[in-house]
């Protein structure tokens, strides 16, 4: 093996060391979208309301006073308080912006704005990310909504889900998280530009909900525009082709079988014996194949409801046919794979103490990721307001007693 | 339409112009991730073999024998052919490498250095992203993989679905799409920590990490609490009332009345004295009784067409969505004022819609994409004007097959 080790690397810089980060985020978008930055060496600075702070910290499930919700989107943080509807806060923002390279916040349109906080009420090189459900223009701008709107609008949820059923969602945020991965990538694309220019004009970007689950369309709306068919759900999905999909095996556990591909429907017809698949001009592309695919995935649902989960995967990897287990967090902090590649390492909690979470993505050769997990409530007032923004412990006592911090 | 004046789908002030990445192999995330990066200005090739080129090109929905899918997924690429498989395809490769920023490849591990191809001799700037199924280690590292594997691999799947019923997989390729933009992003973070020390990194990229990544507290419920997080379908049972309702003309639409204001929006829009409970009144004594709550919400939607249920919740303040199909998103007028889908003219298709560059940088439009370059179209840019190659040695590289 040549490729370069990853422990004799691992304690160079982090690329975005020096790069600081408020985030005034609640619930999850903004607040990952920082947690990248924080993982490749930024420094984050959570800003949230004296009153209880971010939503989150409110959210089931709790260990002891802990949200665990909160714990996990939360890490590799510092927190501090501030009351930005209080003239003085807003002062207090905008000194502490002046020492910041990136902004992510994820109000309603107009708000910020509201509290003299807009892109151009503050440092002028700050590169303000926003996240809204909908934009910061455009008719519905205003509107109010969630992750479950992100979704919706953007046209995956009514494609979600088996034929005779209502769409269905996924218990986990995926506009919130995907919103979060493509805003990261665009601040750093803006801090890129900085450097490397040496122009370091500030940048305004504009994140909808909906936008990032319309990035991930893919063809559908030129399937729809060459078609006039509006793709619905029940279908395998057309760029797995067949035989693909989940699937019940005779110890009652569900696997994923992906076998689409020209490759791996060669490999499954061989293995299934259905060597004539191979020949057939039903099924003869990815296109074919998907079009006929009950055909191919009932013979395959038989095959695999007569064999245990352990046997069926074993056999399908053999033939190199792509394969998995459907896993549960149980399942997953059990595996062997995902225990080789520390894949859900141990972080620090500052309330309940070592917490396993799922480990920086993706991994990079030269540093290793910090695993700092989340503060309590302003836990960092003093380090931030006294160090950084230079507030004299007195002053920082009225603050408080203010209600400003 | 933005008219650039060239043929050059990038322009001078997008953040990423200026740096070249190539795109080896046949992973979609690699390829996806590559388009990610040509929205943000960079040159992107994909380097192919000369026979038979990317099996992507062929990927469903395939309409008027074109493959759709490809015609986004690798949108703005160029392409260079290069035979991999012939020792002096391996030196030429070589030698465009001293000319490129980044290498996106998802041949697999050990793929790379199995064509003599080894990273510890790539030059020190060029960062170098490898997408495989299972990451570079690992004792599951050498089986094969794709999106759908990677959601159920990654405990996605296990999240998604209806309440007692089957894991379904998310009817877009998330798993390649998180993949993809969180090999994007750190791309460019490895850019930026280049400008001050010159050199790049290597990134090990498994499909189903960066979809373990967002399980929430899936895994810390299970390592402290013992508690195995399931699908709960449209309706979680830590947040309540909320879900996908039906109207009285058969739409669905979402209703969110989980937290305290939303929820005293939600009693306020439906004026039913039932759902005013002191009962209701934290949002615990609301999710302890959930599904009370939620089936009063429903027979609610149920005797209302959408359009009314859309304008009481809009009157009250009540986050309220629809379910938007490809049609709806085709017509409608925000997505039409804020750009978000674009039009791009292919020479054999027409036009191919498609969602625009994603986020938006305010007051700096980005260039719409183009769509990709024909396999090996761009040889005598790739290997003459950037690999310096004279245009009598690509004649004979052509002749020869190795390219």
């Amino acid at each position: 093996m040549t490729a370069i080790s990853t422990a004799s690397l691992s304690n160079g810089p982090r690329p975005l060391e020096g790069v600081i980060v408020l985030e005034l985020g609640s619930r999850i978008a903004s607040v990952f979208a920082s947690g990248i930055l924080a993982e490749q060496g930024a420094t984050v600075i959570k800003v949230e309301d004296p009153s209880g702070g971010d939503v989150l910290r409110t959210v089931n499930p709790f260990d002891g006073k802990q949200s665990l919700f909160f714990a996990a989107e939360d890490r590799n943080r510092k927190s501090v308080t501030l009351n930005l509807r209080h003239p003085t806060g807003q002062e207090l923002f905008r000194e502490l912006a002046s020492k910041a390279d990136v902004l992510c916040e994820n109000f309603r349109p107009g708000t910020m704005e509201r509290w003299h906080l807009g892109p151009s009420d503050v440092n002028p090189e700050l590169i303000y990310a926003r996240v809204s459900v909908f934009g910061q223009d455009g008719p519905y701008s205003e509107r109010p909504g969630l992750d479950l709107l992100g979704v919706g609008y953007g046209g995956l949820l009514y494609m979600t889900g088996p034929a005779d059923q209502p769409p269905v969602k996924s218990s986990v945020t995926i506009s919130d998280h995907i919103t979060a991965m493509f805003l990261s990538q665009a601040v750093t694309a803006a801090l890129y530009r900085q450097r490397v220019t040496g122009d370091n004009s500030g940048v305004v970007i504009d994140a909808s909900l909906y936008g990032s689950i319309l990035r991930t369309l893919e063809a559908t709306l030129a399937e729809y525009a060459a078609t006039g068919v509006a793709p619905a759900r029940g279908r395998s999905r057309p760029f797995d082709s067949a035989p693909a999909g989940m699937f019940l095996t005779a110890d009652d556990s569900w696997i994923a079988v992906s076998g689409g591909s020209d490759v791996a429907f060669t490999n499954i017809a061989r293995l299934l014996g259905q060597t004539q698949w191979v020949g057939d001009p039903l099924f003869s592309s990815m296109q074919l194949r998907f079009e006929n695919a009950p055909a191919l995935n009932a013979v395959l649902a038989d095959w695999l409801r007569q064999r245990t989960a352990d046997e069926a995967i074993g056999i399908l990897r053999e033939f190199d046919v792509p394969v998995s287990r459907v896993n549960s967090a149980v399942d997953l902090l059990n595996d062997a794979h995902v225990t080789a590649r520390n894949d859900l390492p141990e972080f620090n909690d500052h309330t309940i103490g070592p917490l396993r979470l799922p480990a920086p993505y993706p991994r990079f050769a030269n540093f290793s990721a910090p695993r700092e997990g989340a503060p309590t409530l302003g836990e960092h007032n003093r380090e931030v307001w006294g160090e950084l923004v230079g507030i004299s412990a007195d002053r920082l006592e009225t603050l408080k007693s203010e209600g400003v911090i | 339409m933005i008219d650039t004046g060239s043929t050059d789908a990038t322009s001078i002030s997008q953040p990423l112009h200026g740096v070249r990445a190539i795109v080896l192999g046949g992973l979609p995330a690699g390829t996806i991730a590559g388009s990610l990066l040509s929205d943000l200005g960079a040159e992107v090739i994909h380097v192919s073999s000369p026979r038979g080129g990317d099996p992507l090109a062929h990927r469903p929905p395939v309409v008027n024998n074109e493959s759709l899918a490809w015609q986004i997924i690798a949108r703005s690429s160029k392409s260079a052919t290069c035979n991999l498989d012939d020792e002096a395809g391996v030196h030429l490769l070589r030698e465009l490498l001293e000319h490129v920023d980044v290498v996106i490849e998802s041949f697999g591990p050990g793929g790379l250095e199995g064509y003599g191809l080894e990273t510890a001799s790539f030059p020190a700037s060029v960062v170098l992203v490898r997408i495989s199924a299972y990451g570079q280690d690992g004792p599951y590292s050498a089986y094969s993989g794709d999106d759908l594997t990677s959601l159920a691999f990654s405990g996605l799947a296990h999240l998604t679905g209806h309440r007692g019923g089957a894991p379904v997989p998310l009817a877009t390729a998330i798993a390649d799409y998180l993949c993809a933009v969180a090999c994007s992003q750190a791309t460019i973070s490895s850019l930026v920590g280049r400008v001050a020390t010159g050199r790049g990194d290597v990134i090990d990229a498994s499909l189903y990490g960066a979809a373990l990544r967002i399980t929430e507290w899936a895994v810390p419920a299970a390592d402290r609490l013992g508690t195995d997080r399931t699908r709960e379908g449209n309706f979680p049972r830590n947040a309540a009332p909320l879900g996908v309702y039906s109207s009285k003309d058969d739409q669905y639409v979402a209703i969110v009345g989980g937290t305290d204001a939303n929820f005293q929006r939600l009693v306020d829009a439906m004026q039913d004295p039932a759902i005013s409970d002191p009962r209701f009144k934290t949002p615990s004594q609301r999710s302890q009784q959930a599904d009370e709550l939620n089936a009063m919400v429903r027979a609610w939607a149920a005797a209302l067409t959408i359009e009314e249920l859309e304008t009481k919740c809009l009157a009250s303040g009540v986050p309220f969505g629809r379910v938007y199909t490809a049609r709806d998103l085709s017509t409608d007028p925000h997505f039409v004022q804020r750009g978000d889908l674009t039009s791009v003219e292919n020479r054999s298709t027409g036009p191919v819609i498609q969602p625009s560059p994603y986020p938006l940088f305010v007051g700096s439009p980005t260039p719409p994409p183009l769509a990709p370059s024909a396999l090996g179209a761009d040889n005598e840019y790739v290997w003459v004007d950037v690999a310096g190659r004279t245009s009598e040695e690509l004649a004979a590289d052509t002749s020869r097959g190795r390219i």
